[in-house]
């Protein structure tokens, strides 16, 4: 078990931050009872031995901070109060499901990955894992939260605190509560600060407005928001020396530094090849992604709880995606832009802001003209993960992958990250927005523009 | 033209400086010498130092310069900075 400073009074709550209630009013409602899988976060992390389902239950409620977090809930309030995550003495801790490994093959993670559809967050624990036993005496261990809870940086700090990675004692300050300063603010702080807030408002409510204007590519068709779909994924992993080949060729694409912007470039391509191949290619219709963005300090191991992200916004006309390399400059460009304008601090003080709406308007606010669809595809980039978790509960790790959530629309999240000197992909998609087929040829159309030889 | 040690340090402990205020936890102890990334610092980061150079300067970073080698430390980065202050000077009297 990590050691954390233990000694500071756990609160009976904390705010949500403002991005966990914007997630929170994207699931709102019926949107939350029609909506495919509902924005579930997944880590499957192999183990090379048996983990016992036991030993992970007394982990998990070994310290008063891990009791503290399988216990918390969303507590609904009056309107214009502030949001709260409540730690409820009544409520039960996280739930542990052990299943037999005759059922599944080792190398089936997406299989798993799809035994879990939804998680409440209100009634019910954020936070399910699931034992799978293997024949061999190994184990895999699938970690799943709803993504209103945490990012998958606090998810991979709480692995760290269960499975005891961190060998340095952490302030528990530092790995809960980013709002400790807003805490303190009283009515008149905030009431004095507001005027300038709006300003960051509007001039960010703009930003997102002109970059999410219609038209823009959507790979759902027909009547697929209309059902409840079912959610699928699939996950590609690069070899060391393809990684540092794609690596290499994204340093010479004047990429600014940001490896990153080749792997959206590409994705971007790769759902232009599939509205190409459907015969629906309109040179109208630009392609639109937003890109989280982690708002923590770097190097800091918290906080868990909660979101903290933020967004780029890309836009991407068919016309600017023929060539990668040119591409990749625009993106660079729209990149460096926004940071330049603060827009996504921007973006997070809207966010903020909006924490005293209440919820059902602010669903309908986000939903409003355009039904919710903001994206032709959601994308992320976590960079490197689970580096410090090369050992889970004493345990050694063999394998870890992130498999993102999905939210419908748009129906589709490619996510890139890399693990152990390997760059992966995992792609989640909507029943009914990609066919196996049109998967294929995302992945062939992303292995092409990484090949060494194109673009450059 | 060659830049003296006083305006490296000056530049090197205000890169230090924006990055404490700005991207690093502030629990972290780290020196000019210290590798980026060992303290987390991603790509993201280092275009919000980039830009900061740029906004700071008055200069352009061309992307030849954005090597792993320069992006290695804030002294790195520093001295790839003031070579191209250098070169400003020489070739057009800026910065002013």
């Amino acid at each position: 078990m990590s050691e954390f400073d233990d000694t500071m009074e756990l609160p009976a709550s904390v705010r949500l931050s403002g991005c966990d209630y914007f997630l929170l009013a994207s699931e709102n409602g019926e949107a939350r009872q029609s909506r495919a899988a509902s924005n579930v976060c997944r880590i499957v992390i192999k183990l090379g031995a048996r983990l016992d389902a036991e030993v992970l239950r007394r982990a998990l409620t070994a310290s008063p901070l891990l009791r503290w977090l399988g216990r918390v809930r969303y507590v609904p309030r009056f309107p214009m109060r502030m949001p709260l995550w409540t730690a409820s003495c009544a409520a039960g801790g996280c739930v542990v499901q052990e299943h037999d490994s005759r059922v599944f093959q080792e190398s089936d993670t997406c299989d798993w990955a799809n035994m879990i559809s939804e998680l409440r967050f209100d009634s019910a624990p954020g936070f399910v894992f699931h034992l799978f036993q293997h024949a061999n005496d190994k184990t895999t261990l699938l970690m799943a939260w709803h993504h209103v809870l945490m990012d998958a940086h606090g998810a991979e700090s709480f692995l760290g605190l269960v499975g005891g990675s961190g060998n340095q004692p952490i302030p528990l300050r530092q790995l809960m509560f980013l709002h400790a300063q807003e805490e303190n603010d009283s009515w008149l702080r905030e009431i004095v600060k507001l005027p300038e807030r709006l300003r960051i408002c509007r001039k960010s409510a703009r930003y997102v407005a002109r970059m999410t204007r219609s038209p823009f590519v959507s790979l759902l068709e027909g009547d697929s928001m209309e059902q409840k779909p079912s959610a699928h994924f699939h996950e590609l992993s690069f070899d060391p020396g393809q990684t540092e080949r794609i690596e290499a060729k994204s340093r010479s694409m004047n990429a600014s530094f940001c490896d990153s912007l080749l792997y959206l470039a590409a994705a971007m391509r790769a759902v232009r090849a599939v509205v190409k191949q459907r015969g629906t290619l309109d040179e109208e219709e630009s392609y639109v992604v937003p890109m989280p963005i982690d708002m923590r300090r770097r190097g800091a191991r918290g906080p868990v709880l909660s979101n903290h992200l933020s967004f780029f916004f890309f836009r991407a006309n068919p016309g600017d995606m023929d060539d990668l390399k040119d591409l990749v400059r625009l993106l660079a460009g729209q990149m460096k832009d926004q940071i330049r304008d603060e827009m996504p601090q921007a973006f997070s003080v809207m966010m903020d802001q909006f924490r005293r709406v209440p919820l059902p308007v602010y669903s309908k606010l986000l939903r409003g003209p355009t039904k919710g669809e903001i994206a032709s595809f959601f994308f992320s980039y976590t960079g490197g993960i689970s580096k410090d978790l090369g050992r889970f509960l004493g345990l050694p790790v063999e394998d870890i992958v992130h498999i993102p959530p999905l939210s419908c629309p748009p129906g589709l999240t490619i996510a890139f990250f890399r693990n152990d000197n390997r760059l992966r992909f995992a792609v989640s998609w909507a029943e009914g927005c990609l066919k196996e087929e049109e998967v294929a040829l995302l992945e062939r159309s992303i292995c092409h523009d990484f090949s060494e030889s194109h673009g450059q | 033209m060659t830049y003296s040690k006083v305006e490296f340090d000056a530049l090197s402990s205000e890169l230090c400086g924006f990055l404490r205020k700005h991207i690093v936890a502030s629990h972290l102890d780290f020196g000019p010498t210290t590798p980026l990334s060992r303290l987390g610092v991603d790509s993201v980061s280092i275009v919000q130092m980039l830009l900061f150079v740029e906004r700071r300067f008055g200069i352009e970073i061309p992307d030849s310069e954005l090597t792993h080698r320069n992006l290695e430390s804030v002294d790195s980065l520093a001295r790839s900075v003031m070579s191209l202050l250098d070169q400003g000077k020489e070739t057009t009297g800026f910065p002013k």
